[in-house]
């Protein structure tokens, strides 16, 4: 049995049958991101020319991020084409994105920082990536008897996950917004990826992954996530002093 | 390439994708609203000329960007493409 990401219980109704709720939001909620960095961007009265790389290490590092977890923790089952074609995760699409970024500004030597203009369009991204997963009925939490938990499909009510995770998105969206004017160069980006990492780590105890090692393998890469950060933000702290 | 076309690449390229991935979505909902194949083949045709055009144009970023959507979404969401793909069928 193939532990998959996005497999809804059968008899999820909530959608027409076969209707393409979640590739629909998933493509939306890009498009929306996107949307919203390239208005942010637009405000600026700077040159986008070093965006050019910065996006594309971004999507390229995202999509390697967002699928390489999912064949990781398959790998016991071996690899068959269902597992390659099917799993993503989002949380992974984060760390491949910023490592990838990481990696092409320091290649390319791009010294300006584009985090605080980043962090609202990817919460708003990650909310409505939420609701396709809702609608699709995937992602769904553990067993519960809380009168917010949702049957879906199976006759169990079970903590409706996507939606503690898109209300944290965009609680954290509005705040984004409120702040992106006043806050230190890159922090927004920075501080919006250690709550959600936090907050994944935590949801993951609702969530109904596999242990592995005491944890799941997705609050392992919330640990990777955040040691990184930690280190990216101790690095430039490092480097700050030096050029002063 | 000029200062002022190495100034909007970043833009050109957002630009493109995010207005091909609106296509993109708009022809996924008729292909399902419609049961049919045919929104998906001409939206495809639609931003394959559009990429062709923007290089022609010489804003190749704008194609750039087209074609990133065409390359990369699909592979975010390629068990679901299958999905669409035999759908369409």
């Amino acid at each position: 049995m193939m532990e998959l990401t996005h497999q809804a219980p059968d008899g999820w109704g909530f959608c027409p049958d076969g209707f393409p709720a979640y590739p629909l939001f998933m493509l939306l909620a890009i498009a929306a991101g996107a949307g919203l960095f390239m208005i942010e961007i637009r405000k600026r009265d700077q040159p986008s020319g070093p965006l050019f790389p910065i996006a594309l290490a971004a999507l390229i590092g995202g999509v390697i991020g967002a699928k390489l977890p999912i064949l990781l923790l398959n790998l016991r089952h071996g690899v068959s084409w269902e597992t390659l074609l099917a799993g993503r995760t989002i949380v992974g699409g984060l760390v491949g994105g910023t490592l990838a970024v990481l990696f092409i500004k320091k290649r390319l030597g791009i010294q300006g920082r584009y985090g605080n203009r980043l962090a609202a369009p990817i919460a708003l991204g990650m909310a409505i990536g939420r609701i396709g997963c809702l609608l699709s009925g995937c992602c769904f939490g553990k067993p519960t008897n809380l009168p917010w938990g949702i049957d879906f499909g199976d006759g169990i009510a079970r903590h409706p996950t996507q939606l503690y995770e898109m209300l944290f998105c965009f609680g954290a969206l509005t705040i984004l917004l409120l702040r992106r004017k006043t806050a230190a160069p890159g922090s927004l980006l920075t501080g919006y990826f250690m709550a959600y990492f936090v907050f994944r780590f935590l949801e993951e105890f609702l969530r109904t992954h596999p242990i592995q090692a005491g944890l799941t393998t997705f609050q392992w890469i919330c640990i990777a996530g955040m040691l990184t950060l930690l280190a990216k933000n101790k690095l430039m702290q490092s480097k700050e002093k030096t050029d002063e | 390439m000029s200062d002022d076309m190495k100034n909007r690449r970043g833009l050109d390229f957002l630009l493109g994708f995010v207005c091909s991935l609106a296509i993109a979505i708009l022809c996924i909902f008729l292909t399902f609203s419609a049961s049919s194949p045919a929104p998906l083949v001409i939206g495809g045709a639609v931003l394959l000329t559009s990429a062709i055009v923007s290089f022609v144009t010489h804003r190749p970023m704008i194609g750039a960007g087209v074609l990133s959507m065409l390359l990369i979404s699909p592979l975010l969401l390629i068990g679901s493409c299958f999905a669409l793909f035999s759908f369409s069928q």
